[in-house]
């Protein structure tokens, strides 16, 4: 045991030396810095509700494949609203108010449009609108709020009231701050501020989307690949490697602490920036989202991944440029692979892909590491842990769910023993090896 | 039992063979040189004998133990040739390192650690990173890593390369001290006069074979060759006793003859002691380790050695 806490410690001091970590330290307290820096403060419920509802005249068509906003010329305003806070150790909170639409003329517009949009039928041209029963009504009032990934909505339509048209409507929601508007965001610790035109979820969701996946999934995986390839072919420079081989050690076990100290190296800069950020998001918005937390580990695992075929290419080829490429490349084309796979399943639909191209892509999306699918669990648990089950699926539904559902446990099985093969194949090559 | 025993030890790499069969049996407590001309297969041997390259064929033998088995390496220690240490290290965590890796605890090596790097003359350097260390530091590094856990074998290849005379010294020093100590030190080099100071038993290797071993004193004494010495004028006699032996040579008061066995030697002495000239002197002819190891590469592969 003691033998292979020298090697982590070896690894260590080896990265100190390089300054690399420090960087990334400094670069992680940068960006928990710039998270520190945005605060949020919450509005009032009236005009909170009020902008919510404010661009219900828009509408989605269809043409084809593409979509296109079509606006009309009615105006929904709400008033009379009372907050009922949740019962007995509940969160959530529930709005009861009155939404008004008005003109009346140009609202039935809009509604026969959406219907029409949801059927695919063709727009309703012409003055002579047809009147959408109450029904279509509310359930078009309710579809304006589920867009807004609010799913607990209860409409009921009220006599109009001269030129519009009045409803009654209940909202319940897990929390204010999945309403859109709902806060005044403030950045650069106050030295601006607005009205937040999404909601603080949405918002978040989209600021640790961009921590967990770009920053660090991107750019501080890159750093990490390069700095920790070097480790492996450091230890095996002829001159070097004698000097432990020498000592009462078990190659596959130094492989292996080695392959163990890369991956610490990353584990401190992933804790700190995600961990930070986490904390310092969660204290802001008075809001812990352990969706995002967890994401830390979906980072870790991609790492772990990559870093096991980075050993396996230092053993073969003994060159940390080698090892950078390769690993880089196959980072690449798995990932790559995951989008095309995707994007051919969801064409399927009204584009027969020919058969072998299917499986040739599922072949390939099983053997190799599956950094995509790694990256979307992580951008679902965000969205998850931010909106809630429920509204998140709407969300991806909203934003194309034309990939195929992350599936969890086929994707941590087959991580995890592409881990193992590399691992052993690196071990067998390095045992057997004459230095 | 032999500390290290090989036993028709063969090494091939891919287009050379390194070792042809070479058996050895180093026994506790002894200094064992191995020479050879470059690329004769000396790297290879110990190598092999540490588990960093592995045998084509042959069998290996560490402390009792088959090579390659870590345990067997726990009381070895070892100098590499053209070690290159990591140079993020100072010596200090270098020390700190190695000597983990052969298990020592943290109690040990907080003793042990300050007393080595006193005793390789590295203390003024302790604490900066080996990148800044000349050759020959590197190289008093080496030593101490390769004696951090008080070894009970040493291999050491190449350990004065590098060094200033002062430092050979020192190290010739730290061999024969280990020796005292009944340390077993199996010693790899070129500098023969080196290995001749403080070496009990050479093996000389040429071409991956071992083509003579022995300790030194007898391989260093020429067989059949004498000194003698007179007390009268020998010259007009030389012509006569070139009769008797093999080579005769004229050197200063008196010859050096090649004889064929005791007897004719005898013969030799009494022809003179009859010519009334009294012998003053006789000493065995002594050789340089050099010679014979240029005499040993130069003769065939087939011819006999002694
Ligand atoms: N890793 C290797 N791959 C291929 N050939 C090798 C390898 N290591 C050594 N050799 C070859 O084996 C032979 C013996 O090499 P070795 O290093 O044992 O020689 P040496 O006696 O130590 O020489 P020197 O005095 O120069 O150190 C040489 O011909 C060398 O080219
Ligand atoms: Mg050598």
């Amino acid at each position: 045991m003691r033998r292979y806490a020298a090697v982590l410690k070896d690894s260590l001091v080896e990265t100190l030396d390089r300054k690399s970590l420090t960087f990334l330290l400094a670069v992680s307290a940068f960006i928990i810095l710039l998270c520190a820096s945005v605060g949020y403060r919450e509005l009032d419920a009236e005009g909170t509700l009020r902008h919510l509802v404010r661009h219900f005249n828009t509408v989605a068509t269809f043409r084809g494949m593409n979509a296109r906003a079509t606006r009309f010329d009615v105006h929904f305003d709400v008033s009379d609203v009372r907050e009922v806070v949740g019962g007995e150790g509940d969160s959530s909170v529930e709005y009861e108010c009155t939404l008004t639409a008005a003109p009346v003329k140009e609202f039935h517009r809009c509604v026969l449009a959406w219907q029409a949009a949801k059927s695919e039928e063709s727009r309703v041209e012409g003055d002579s609108v047809p009147e959408p029963g109450p029904e279509a009504e509310e359930s078009f009032v309710q579809a304006k709020f589920r867009e807004r990934f609010i799913p607990r909505v209860t409409v009921r339509g009220k006599s109009a009231e001269g030129d519009a048209r009045a409803f009654d409507v209940r909202i319940r929601t897990s929390r204010r701050a999945v309403l859109e508007g709902s806060h005044e965001i403030s950045v650069l610790f106050g030295a601006w501020s607005t009205r937040l035109p999404t909601s603080v979820a949405v918002f978040l969701i989209g600021v640790e989307v961009l921590v967990a996946e770009y920053i660090a999934g991107i750019f501080g995986l890159l750093i990490a690949i390069v700095f920790t390839a070097g480790f492996v072919p450091a230890m095996l420079q002829k001159g070097t490697l004698d000097l432990v081989l020498a000592r009462p050690i078990r190659r596959p076990g130094l492989l292996l602490t080695k392959y163990v100290g890369g991956f610490l190296y990353i584990v401190f800069p992933a804790v700190l920036l995600i961990g930070g950020c986490w904390l310092i998001l969660s204290w802001r918005a008075d809001f812990f989202n352990f969706g995002f937390l967890a994401s830390i580990g979906l980072l870790l695992a991609t790492f772990a991944l990559l870093h096991s075929f980075s050993v396996l290419c230092g053993v073969l080829f003994r060159s940390s440029i080698a090892s950078i490429m390769m690993t880089v490349g196959l980072w690449g084309v798995s990932w790559l692979v995951g989008v095309v796979r995707d994007g051919v399943h969801a064409f399927q639909v009204d584009w027969a892909a020919p058969g072998a191209l299917v499986k040739a892509l599922d072949a390939l999306h099983l053997i190799l590491p599956k950094t995509r699918d790694l990256g979307r669990a992580a951008v679902e648990l965000i969205a998850r842990g931010n909106l809630g089950a429920e509204a998140s699926t709407m969300m991806a539904q909203q934003a194309g769910a034309e990939a195929l559902p992350v599936q969890w446990g086929s994707c941590i099985a087959s991580s995890a023993l592409f881990v193992a093969v590399m691992l052993t194949a690196a071990c067998w090559v390095f045992s057997r090896r004459d230095y | 039992m032999p500390v290290i025993e090989t036993r028709g030890l063969v090494k091939h790499y891919r287009n050379v063979q390194a070792l042809k069969g070479v058996s050895v049996a180093v026994e506790a407590g002894e200094i064992y040189g191995l020479l050879g001309r470059n690329g004769a297969g000396k790297t290879t041997m110990v190598k092999i004998l540490l588990g960093i390259a592995h045998r084509t064929a042959g069998e290996a033998f560490l402390l009792g133990r088959p090579v390659g088995d870590p345990a067997a390496r726990a009381r070895v220690g070892f100098l590499p040739e053209d070690h290159r240490f990591p140079d993020y290290h100072t010596a200090e965590s270098a020390l700190d390192f190695y000597a983990s890796l052969s298990g020592m605890s943290r109690r040990d090596r907080r003793a042990r650690i300050p007393e080595m790097i006193e005793r390789v003359g590295l203390k003024e350097a302790a604490r900066r990173k080996i990148r800044t260390y000349s050759k020959g530091m590197k190289q008093r590094l080496g030593l101490g890593q390769a004696m951090i856990h008080d070894p009970d074998v040493l291999f050491l290849d190449e350990p004065t390369d590098g060094v200033d005379p002062v430092g050979r010294k020192q190290i010739r020093d730290v061999l024969v001290d280990l020796k005292s100590r009944g340390k077993t030190i199996f010693l790899n080099s070129h500098l023969l006069s080196e290995v001749e100071l403080v070496s009990d038993r050479v093996a000389i290797l040429e071409l991956g074979l071992l083509r003579r071993e022995g300790d030194v004193p007898s391989m260093t004494t020429a067989k059949d060759v004498y000194e003698l010495r007179f007390d009268g004028r020998i010259d007009p006699l030389l012509p006569e006793i070139q009769k008797r032996v093999r080579g005769l040579r004229r050197i200063d008061q008196g010859i050096e003859v090649d004889v064929d066995g005791r007897d004719a030697l005898n013969g030799v002495i009494d022809f003179v002691r009859d010519r009334g000239i009294g012998l003053v002197g006789l000493t065995p002819k002594k050789q340089t380790l050099e010679d014979v190891f240029l005499q040993t590469i130069d003769s065939p592969p087939g011819a006999p050695t002694s």
